[in-house]
């Protein structure tokens, strides 16, 4: 009587121990492979956030000449309906307090109105880098046309830009109407 | 397709000017916004007109550089004055001014086609300078005054604009070609 149970317990025991092993093997096993899956992940999604953070950041130093630590500050005018102007606008709100700093340098967006048949104002000066947006307030098509740039026909209502990248001053016409003739100056 | 609106508009215009005739309509009434919208219809489609045929006929770029910046913003102020005559729910009328301007632009458009070259150009351009003028006074004289609503009358306004820079510009181009 007494064997059977003996080797019963025995057998509990043996029994228990091999699950106990097993299990341990098990996890370290799905410890090893889980640790492959959570670091590869991890380390391609920082390679697209960083690969994101250099696209903005090379976009907006061509677009706005470069200059890095400027926080484009679209001084006194309404910032366009486009994608990177969030990114923009963000820099922009977050540093309002020195907005009076970062203002004499930033590059700026400046508004040249073709109505009535004339650009408004007549001669705009900028600075080298600041770009000027021509918007047609008319019913008639216009153009913004110089030697060195050409906006092609701009429709009623729609608007155009140009950066200029260098100091100079570029007079302008409308190609349309041969009266229309203007001036921006970029220092 | 504007041939035969043009057509159309004739017989159509024929047939109300036997009418009127018979009538001997009081002499130069104010036009209502009805009218006053088909006037402006009707200037425009015949300056355009008028710029298609300078674009077939001449061979001097500037005066081709002009009439296809009649073409522009006269269809330009015809699509304007037709989207607005539906929003605000007029249907333009001929009156007498507006058939004298059809008319008239039909007689003028005829004498363009029989003419070439230098001679062409010249014409074209006188016309344009004194088409201009006249359209500008029916602006400033009839139209702008006798507008009633004010959508129309701030259209108007803002074509006036245009005519005194195509009319200044011809006027260049008049200078020039007299050389």
């Amino acid at each position: 009587m007494s064997q059977p149970t003996l080797q019963r317990n025995r057998q509990g025991v043996d029994y228990g121990e091999e699950q106990n092993v097993q299990k341990l093997q098990a996890a370290s096993r799905r410890e090893r492979r889980d640790g492959g899956i959570t670091i590869k992940p991890f380390s391609l999604w920082m390679l697209v956030i960083w690969g994101l953070v250099f696209f903005f950041a090379g976009f907006f130093s061509v677009r706005h000449g470069a200059d890095f630590t400027a926080t484009n500050l679209d001084r006194g005018s309404p910032p366009p309906a486009q994608s990177t102007q969030a990114v923009q606008t963000g820099t922009a709100s977050a540093s309002a307090v020195d907005s009076t700093v970062a203002d004499a340098n930033a590059p700026v967006v400046a508004h040249v109105a073709m109505k009535n048949m004339k650009f408004s104002p007549a001669t705009i000066e900028i600075k080298k880098g600041d770009t000027v947006e021509w918007t047609n307030d008319d019913i008639t098509p216009h153009t913004a046309t110089s030697a060195t740039f050409d906006s092609g026909s701009i429709a009623s209502d729609a608007s155009w830009r140009h950066t200029f990248t260098e100091a100079g001053s570029f007079p302008y016409k409308c190609t349309f109407h041969p009266d229309m003739k203007a001036e921006v100056i970029a220092k | 397709m504007l041939k035969s609106i043009a057509l159309v508009v004739t017989t159509a215009v024929l047939a109300v000017f036997t009418t009127a005739h018979a009538q001997t309509s009081g002499a130069a009434a104010p036009p209502n916004d009805a009218q006053i919208a088909q006037i402006v219809l009707t200037a425009d489609t015949v300056d355009v007109d008028y710029g298609k045929l300078a674009v077939k006929k001449t061979k001097n770029a500037e005066v081709k550089a002009f009439a296809e910046t009649m073409i522009r913003d006269h269809t330009a102020v015809n699509d304007k004055a037709a989207a607005l005559a539906k929003k605000i729910s007029l249907t333009p009328e001929a009156s007498d001014t507006s058939k004298s301007l059809e008319s008239n632009g039909h007689k003028e458009l005829a004498t363009l086609k029989a003419m070439h070259g230098a001679e062409f150009d010249k014409a074209y351009v006188d016309n344009e300078v004194s088409y201009h003028e006249a359209v500008i006074g029916v602006l400033d004289k009839t139209l702008i005054p006798n507008a009633k609503n004010a959508d129309l009358k701030a259209l108007l306004e803002s074509g006036k604009p245009i005519f005194v820079s195509h009319l200044e510009h011809a006027k260049e181009l008049q200078k020039s070609l007299n050389k």
